[in-house]
């Protein structure tokens, strides 16, 4: 692995796009009037920037993701990316949605593939990517099978191939190892701290988990409750590759214990020993 | 089955116009078999002429009317009032307007399996996850990918749950477009039996129209399960098993 040399070299010309958010807000119509979801919501993220994004259920994280991706009409404000201003779905990038949606007509080879299809990628490069990328997340031998014959997790997982298969400068992920046991979760974490270093995409990760969070990122947005605002920012300055059992790592464990603190989480072990 | 109603017709010593036996029926099936299959033949003609027919126009249609709004607000309102309409009162002013061949019957049997191939379709393709559609648009697909991606596959078990209605319907279409005027088929046997009082015969048609619903339905099926094994309702782990095990 030349992850070493990564590391001790220049930092990798960023391949990502830039995200400009200004003044972004949601309203959703639904029958007992607007929701207002979202916002005002401004954030910049550069080029070949990881940036992950934590908040309670229901504070719009999904909705920022699907907004900047252009796929929800905001009702204020605006989206750019790499300096153009999105007026539709914006098609250069990868999406991980929240929930698998995978094809229960298509095999899992096949759903991978879609993307693909959509982009007209030539075939047998294509297929030979997606079974590699399927085999990275664990799933040889299943490129038959249908969708329903796998557990959550992997079906988040074939999500994630055809989110990656066509190397996209701009991933989105919306809590993409959420449905994952705790090992799956840890190697998904690293083989996409591995892939960020080699390609260094910009990436806009959604998530529940601290951890997760402080590992990847380059910074990490805590969101309030809806109508989803941005509480605090915070740099993840620590050297890469990282490892998520750093918790010592006095960063890690000053951002942790302060995102906690404002997500309302009360930590009974420190409040009796500070009293 | 058949021999309990063996038994009533003799226990009861029911004369045979009233109900003959499944003997009787079945001597009659074989005595007027070149007729029967005759009549058979052109019955089915008729049925899988007007199913094909509705099938091949009421799923273009409803795409259409799932598509355009405006198409919907203008077109959908005649063809609910067409619906309204009971077809069977139709059929006599087939017969004055296209006679006594097979157009009037095939003309009757689309316009009754048009209607459940038409709604089904729509619900179908109104049924997909609208996250679904922003999937293939993030993928620079536009209206014309969603459709042929997403909404098309999505609807198919909606749809043939419509054709299978349809089908069962079918039969009924073409019998009654005989009834009101026809020479041949099915329908029209059932009549002159009715009329000579050939009880016998009319049952052997019963059954012959019973077992042309059946094998029909099951050749829909078949398909069914060709086209969309996908589909929870085709899974064969799907199915329960109950009763004991051994
Ligand atoms: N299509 C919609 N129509 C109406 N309201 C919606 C819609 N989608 C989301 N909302 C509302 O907007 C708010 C934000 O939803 P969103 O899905 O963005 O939350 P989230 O932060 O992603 O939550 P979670 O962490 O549970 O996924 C919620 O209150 C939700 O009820
Ligand atoms: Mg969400």
């Amino acid at each position: 692995m030349s992850m070493a040399d990564i590391r001790d070299s220049a930092p990798v010309a960023a391949t990502g796009t830039q995200i400009d958010v200004r003044g972004l807000e949601i309203e959703y119509e639904t029958s007992g009037g607007p929701v207002h979801a979202l916002g005002p919501i401004d954030l910049t993220i550069g080029a070949g920037e990881f940036v992950s994004v934590v908040g309670p259920s229901g504070c719009g994280k999904s909705t920022l993701l699907k907004a900047v991706a252009g796929l929800i009409r905001p009702s204020a404000g605006g989206v750019s990316i790499g300096g153009a201003p999105i007026t539709k779905p914006h098609s250069d990038l990868g999406i991980v949605f929240q929930n698998p949606l995978l094809m229960d007509w298509r095999s899992v080879l096949s759903n991978v593939l879609l993307q693909a299809e959509m982009r007209s990628m030539p075939k047998q490069q294509a297929t030979a990517k997606a079974k590699a990328l399927l085999a990275q997340v664990g799933l040889a031998g299943f490129e038959n099978r249908r969708p329903h014959e796998l557990s959550g997790g992997m079906q988040q997982r074939v999500g994630i191939c055809r989110a990656l298969l066509h190397e996209p400068p701009l991933i989105m992920m919306d809590e993409p190892f959420g449905a994952l046991d705790a090992l799956t979760r840890e190697q998904m974490c690293y083989d996409l701290q591995d892939l960020w270093l080699e390609r260094r995409p910009t990436v806009l990760f959604i998530t529940h988990s601290i951890s997760e969070a402080t590992l990847l990122s380059d910074r990490v947005i805590v969101m309030s409750k809806r109508p989803g605002q941005i509480l605090a920012e915070y740099e993840m300055t620590r050297p890469r590759p990282r490892l998520l059992d750093d918790d010592e790592h006095p960063e890690v464990d000053r951002v942790s214990r302060e995102i906690r603190r404002l997500l309302g989480v009360t930590d009974h072990a420190t409040t009796k020993k500070a009293s | 089955m058949s021999l309990a109603w063996q038994a009533i017709a003799v226990l009861f010593d029911l004369p045979t116009y009233i109900l003959p036996t499944p003997v009787d029926a079945a001597e009659s099936l074989w005595t007027n078999r070149d007729e029967l299959w005759a009549a058979t033949l052109v019955t089915t003609g008729e049925v899988l002429a007007g199913f094909s027919i509705a099938v091949v126009i009421s799923i273009p249609v409803a795409m259409l009317l799932v598509s355009f709004r405006w198409f919907e607000t203008v077109v959908y309102p005649f063809i609910v009032l067409l619906q309204t309409v009971p077809k069977i009162a139709l059929a006599p002013l087939f017969v004055v307007w296209f006679g006594f061949g097979i157009l009037p019957k095939v003309l009757v049997t689309f316009l009754i399996c048009f209607f459940p191939i038409l709604l089904d379709t729509m619900t179908g393709l109104r049924s997909s996850n609208p996250d679904m559609a922003s999937l293939v648009r993030s993928m620079g697909g536009g209206t014309w990918a969603i459709f042929r991606k997403v909404r098309l596959p999505a609807a198919l078990p909606h749809v043939f749950a419509g054709v299978k209605v349809a089908i069962t319907l079918a039969v009924v279409g073409a019998v009654v477009g005989e009834f009101v005027g026809a020479t041949q088929g099915l329908g029209y046997l059932l009549l002159r039996a009715n009329a000579n009082l050939d009880t016998p015969l009319l049952f052997a048609a019963i059954a012959i129209l019973t077992v042309l619903g059946l094998v029909l339905y099951y050749a829909v099926s078949l398909v069914e399960r060709l086209v969309i094994p996908w589909h929870v309702s085709q899974r064969a782990e799907g199915t329960v098993t109950t009763g004991p095990a051994v």
